[in-house]
């Protein structure tokens, strides 16, 4: 091994191991097909809670872009917040204070999903761990388009009530459907090798909201059917996600 | 600044070293006796003639350009692995560094929401280790949608202590910068980056909502004290030149929230001025001092926040006592991690 320390370098010459440092890229992704299976969690949970598995696939036009598809399955439920607020309100007598409710918003729990659209991955870097280890890394947005399955349980429109003092219902409504939806995401990933990169993103999924508000409670209670749709905004899932990416 | 440090790693030319033979060659070498068990063998019989010419004029440019030193390395040599360790070329050591964080978003609103700005200043007291301070105010800090939601649609809200909200905070700390790394935009442009880890512990200031926002009436809040405050945080710093600098950090400050007195009074100071509330006509709840001439309470307690007409919402201050009385009837704790987004620049001096 060599060592030379050089004392005022021409700026020329600096400009040079600049441009060979920076330029000469370790990892081209450009032309490649890569595979990339991740886990997601949600990073503030109010009324729903998510853990997802995703698949991607995508395909790197260039160094700095890429077509993607991306599939995902999860499972969910209702926070124990929203079970309290659920049972808390359902312990309150309608005849004796709220006679009509509105639903809550943002409760829909996305199922599953598939989207495809674009990720553009304009900066490509590297930071030195260690002395001796530089990691090589590409940060990216992804902007995604596709289709959702949702499902919907109320929190306020119980349809057999089981007890009023416990505040327990035998049958809230559910709801069902399918609806479009849009995704971002930022993310970094770590080259490890020619053929593997480790993601991480943060990723937002944004859907039309819908809930019924104006419920007549005693009539919900009943079995019967109440309560008008009401203006519903989106309702935003932001997930981490975190994968690993095979690169081929 | 533009001393530099060359390693070069296994490089010796051609010229300078035989080549290792090949695998297939080594392996044929082992395989064959070795000189001495065949002594009377002529030497070098079968060996093949090689024949010396002269460089071409490509090759001879090739090898001069090969030969050129960068920096004192042979970066153009085409034998030569380089591993260049450079140093920073903008050094921290011994710099102050002032920072604006112009806007600070609350990240984790759940039953809260924050926004705000925040100023530091930071000593390094070493190329990867500094001293900072960090005061910030919250410009805006409420209730988020999501409780004022719960409070228009079930009637229910956060506890007391889950919706505290925080006025201003001043924490100091140190700040490190272990990793150190460029990137490049699109491969035309260059920008040096820290990765930024902060810490520091300090004091905040508190409220809570009393009444919310109505129509064209502003909120009601009453303070619930200086808490301690612990922060912790990470980001990134992009280098901009030799003197300024792109921040983007997240920092959770932690602080424990216990809610027992509103307006430095207790539940039993603010019990007496309900019963008092309670006596009092809308036109006498208007008179100053209506509340405070009738109610014995200790020093700390400010009694003047809940009596008098209030000119924003014009109405009595009195109507706050019920909503201060519930919040401190049952005391509630909880510790509360505000989680917030930094984005700002800095003037390195």
């Amino acid at each position: 091994m060599l060592s030379l320390s050089v004392p005022g370098a021409a700026l020329a010459e600096d400009e040079v191991i600049e441009r060979v440092v920076v330029r000469n890229r370790l990892f081209d992704v450009g032309g490649r097909l890569e595979l990339s299976p991740s886990v997601g969690v949600m990073l503030m949970t109010r009324l729903t809670d998510h853990y997802t598995l995703s698949g991607d696939a995508a395909f790197n036009l260039f160094n700095s872009l890429a077509l993607e598809a991306r599939a995902s399955v999860a499972y969910t439920r209702q926070t124990g917040l929203a079970r309290r607020i659920a049972q808390q309100f359902l312990e309150r007598d309608p005849a004796l204070g709220i006679e009509r409710a509105d639903d809550l918003s943002d409760a829909w729990q996305m199922r599953g999903n598939v989207l495809a659209g674009l990720r553009w991955q304009p900066i490509y870097g590297k930071i030195s761990l260690l002395a001796e280890m530089p990691v090589h890394f590409q940060a990216y947005v992804s902007a995604n388009g596709g289709l959702g399955s949702f499902h919907r349980v109320s929190l306020v429109y119980c349809r057999a009530l089981l007890s009023r003092d416990d505040g327990t219902c035998s049958d809230w409504m559910t709801e069902d459907k399918l609806s479009p939806v849009v995704s971002g995401a930022l993310g970094i990933r770590f080259f490890s090798t020619q053929q593997g990169s480790l993601r991480f993103e943060v990723r937002d999924y944004a859907f039309q909201d819908s809930y019924l508000v104006n419920i007549d409670r005693a009539v919900a209670e009943a079995g019967g059917a109440t309560g008008e749709p009401a203006r519903a905004g989106i309702t935003h899932l932001v997930l981490f996600d975190i994968g690993y990416a095979f690169i081929f | 600044m533009s001393w530099i440090v060359l390693a070069a790693l296994a490089a010796l030319s051609d010229a300078e070293q035989p080549e290792q033979p090949a695998p297939e060659q080594a392996e044929a070498a082992a395989a064959a006796p070795a000189p001495d068990a065949a002594p009377d063998a002529p030497a070098d019989a079968d060996a093949p003639q090689v024949a010396l010419r002269e460089p071409t004029p490509e090759e001879q440019k090739a090898n001069e350009r090969a030969q050129q030193l960068v920096s004192g390395a042979p970066l153009y040599n085409p034998n030569v692995a380089v591993h260049i360790v450079q140093h920073k070329p903008f050094a921290d050591r011994g710099l102050r560094e002032l920072v604006v964080y112009p806007a600070v978003p609350q990240a984790n609103g759940k039953f809260t929401q924050h926004f705000g700005s925040a100023a530091s200043v930071v000593y390094h007291l070493h190329e990867n280790f500094g001293l900072q301070i960090t005061p910030q105010y919250n410009w805006y800090s409420s209730d988020s949608s999501f409780n004022q939601e719960l409070v228009d649609k079930v009637r229910q809200e956060g506890l007391a202590a889950s919706t505290l909200l925080l006025n201003w905070g001043v924490q100091g700390g140190v700040e490190v910068t272990p990793l150190y790394g460029k990137f490049a935009f699109f491969d035309s442009t260059l920008a040096q980056f820290q990765v930024v880890l902060s810490g520091g512990a300090g004091m905040g200031s508190t409220r809570h909502l009393l009444r919310p926002a109505a129509q064209d009436k502003p909120a009601s809040f009453g303070d619930t004290g200086n808490k301690f405050l612990g922060s912790v945080g990470g980001g990134f710093r992009v280098q901009m030149g030799d003197r300024f600098a792109l921040r983007l950090e997240v920092r959770d400050l932690v602080y424990t929230a216990r809610v027992d007195h509103v307006n430095g009074c207790s539940a039993g100071e603010l019990r007496q001025m309900r019963d008092v509330f309670d006596g009092l006509t809308r036109e006498q709840l208007d008179a100053p001092g209506a509340i405070s001439s009738q109610v014995a309470v200790a020093p700390g307690c400010q009694v003047q926040k809940f009596e008098g007409v209030d000119p924003q919402r014009n109405e009595s201050r009195a109507y706050d006592i019920r909503q201060a009385l519930s919040l401190v009837e049952e005391p509630s704790s909880d510790v509360l991690n505000n989680v917030s987004v930094y984005a700002g620049f800095s003037v390195l001096f």
